[in-house]
């Protein structure tokens, strides 16, 4: 899980900058008056990025500590 | 439009006196539950999730990210942005890879991590190097930075503006350690995120609320490029190789990784790394705002002219926008900012110093709890004499890059090693130093050889290593000598010990 967050972390960002440095006009495209693509798309990484980490809290809290302590029983009766 | 930047105003003093005086009173209020070195170095473990989460960004959002980011927005637009998003992206990282080992694991300081199944001597000292090299890069910045803001706001001498960041920091670590460093930097975070706030409510209410129309005007007065992508992203190479240093950067900072010794538990930790993403996020989602109406509203000519590196953007629009009194909130808030960072880097610092090297390294572990907390009083006065020299022996020079270097070497030495020690159990202590060792040193060589220092500070003509950002070639490196020197020696203790710490490191069986 940790790692498939962390691939995903790698894709919004780094896509990001690539497809800034790869297709500079397309960031560049105008969504209103003067306002550019870009500017929601930097909104989302930032938000994104927060997502990802709930998404990471959400799983740890509700799965990994049950499974941790389930271990950590079993251990003590051994 | 005038200004009074610069000169000691009224409101601008009593923010400042304000600020000191809480702060001090709440170290007072510290010193008297400062006793142990649990107390000292961890707040005895006492810390909530919530006000954890507060301090991690206090101690994390500095004054380059608050004043430098609005002024990089306000004078070169959309790059500023860009940059922006590379300060959020390594919190959710840290929480994916280190953040419940390194709480499960270590005792104080992320050395306790990579030598707890290693040789302690060996590994201690080379944790150590790696600790305190990223510090003081990091702090000299923050020094040289906070005589020439305060210097810039307050009109005070840069000497006196170094000395009296590094007076009053010394305070609160020598007197009040962990617990009084955590309460300053709650109170820091909290000041800067409702000053940032409010500075963005009064840009958007003289655009009726429409960040469109915000964008229109910048667009009106300095061109769509404004809003476009520049220079930032020109060579894409460069500008992964910084997006890894910030991303895994933050993940060998000494001084944001200890801060999860300050709560009860892994859980814990966990939760808090979810609110100080929250609050960053926030902050570098709305800090454009406030450089673009700058921008817009203030002018790029008027503050290229007060700073050329456009650090007085955000001032100037608060003046613009709340008169005097507002822009001596803000003056104050980006002082407590300072001295917030600079007091976590020093109490990092002398953790690195007295429990790494003084009771793991010397002592072997068998000092008293007195001897611990005098020698880690010493080491804080130590590393704090050593941050204001460095302050004033640097002053007028250009240390931007600095900051760049301390996350260079966090990403290419202190991450390998901890990451390693973590996950991998053929790893050793010829691979933790191997790993520390060419991280550094390859960070620091890379960046003399690079356009930031061979020709912008040498003057050569051309760079021998043309990035401005090692970290693309450094970090991998890093990784490589630790691997290499790993698979070369056996050590079989460090082998057999790893089922241990693997209980320890995932169901936190015996953690402190």
């Amino acid at each position: 899980m940790s790692l498939a967050l962390t691939a995903l972390l790698f894709i919004l960002y780094y896509g990001y900058i690539l497809l800034i440095a790869v297709d500079r006009a397309f960031v560049s495209r105008r969504i209103g008056t003067a306002t550019t693509l870009g500017i929601p798309l930097g909104a989302a990484v930032i938000v994104g990025a927060w997502i990802l980490t709930a998404a990471y809290v959400f799983w740890a809290n509700r799965q990994y500590d049950t499974e941790a302590s389930r271990l950590r029983d079993r251990l003590r009766i051994h | 439009m005038q200004t009074t930047l610069g000169t000691p105003t009224l409101s601008g003093i009593l923010f400042f006196l304000g600020i000191v005086a809480v702060t001090l009173a709440v170290t007072y209020w510290a010193a008297r539950h400062t006793r142990s070195t649990k107390e000292f170095y961890a707040a005895g473990r006492s810390i909530s999730p919530l006000q954890n989460g507060l301090a991690l960004a206090g101690d994390y959002m500095s004054a380059a990210s608050f004043l430098g980011i609005a002024g990089l927005v306000a004078l070169r637009g959309y790059d500023g942005m860009i940059y922006a998003t590379g300060w959020l992206v390594g919190w959710p990282a840290l929480m994916f890879l280190i953040a419940e080992p390194l709480r499960n694991l270590g005792q104080f300081t992320f050395a306790d991590v990579v030598a707890f199944r290693l040789r302690q001597v060996p590994v201690r000292i080379a944790s150590a190097i790696g600790g305190i090299l990223t510090l003081l890069f990091y702090v000299l910045a923050q020094m040289v930075g906070a005589g020439n803001l305060i210097t810039l706001m307050f009109g005070l001498r840069y000497e006196w503006a170094v000395l009296c960041v590094g007076g009053v920091m010394l305070a609160y670590v020598l007197f009040g350690g962990m617990i009084a460093t955590t309460w300053v930097q709650i109170i820091k975070a909290i000041l800067l995120l409702f000053g940032v706030t409010l500075l963005t409510i009064f840009v958007l209410s003289r655009f009726q609320f429409s960040p469109s129309a915000l964008y229109e005007a910048v667009a009106a007065r300095y061109g769509q490029s404004a809003l476009e992508p520049g220079g930032l992203v020109s060579d894409p190479v460069d500008a992964i190789s910084l997006g890894l240093a910030l991303m895994f950067g933050l993940l060998g900072l000494p001084h944001i990784l200890m801060r999860f010794y300050t709560v009860p538990d892994a859980r814990a930790a966990r939760t808090s790394v979810l609110y100080a993403t929250g609050f960053i996020g926030y902050f570098y989602l709305i800090i454009p705002i406030v450089g673009f109406g700058a921008s817009a509203l203030v002018g790029r000519e008027l503050i290229r002219r007060i700073d050329a590196g456009g650090n007085m953007a955000a001032p100037l629009i608060a003046e613009l926008l709340g008169g005097t009194p507002f822009l001596g909130f803000i003056a104050a808030v980006a002082f407590a900012t300072i001295l917030a960072v600079v007091a976590g880097l020093t109490l990092a610092g002398a953790t690195t110093l007295s429990h790494d090297i003084f009771t793991h390294a010397i002592r072997k572990g068998n000092a008293t709890e007195r001897e611990q907390i005098r020698i880690a009083r010493v080491a804080t006065l130590a590393f704090g004499v050593v941050a204001v020299v460095l302050g004033i022996v640097f002053k007028g020079q250009n240390v931007a890059f600095m900051v760049g270097l301390a996350f260079a070497v966090a990403a290419s030495a202190n991450f390998p090693a901890l990451l390693l020690s973590i996950v991998w159990r053929r790893f050793n202590t010829a691979g933790a130093v191997a790993a520390i060792a060419s991280g550094a040193l390859l960070s620091v060589v890379l960046i003399i050889l690079s356009p930031t220092i061979w020709v912008d500070l040498l003057h050569n003509p051309a760079p021998v290593f043309p990035l401005r950002n090692p970290a693309i070639v450094s970090m991998p490196v890093g990784f490589l000598c630790g691997v290499l020197a790993s698979l070369a020696t056996r050590e079989p203790d460090a082998e057999s010990r790893f089922d241990d710490e693997k209980l320890r490191t995932y169901l936190g069986v015996g953690a402190e």
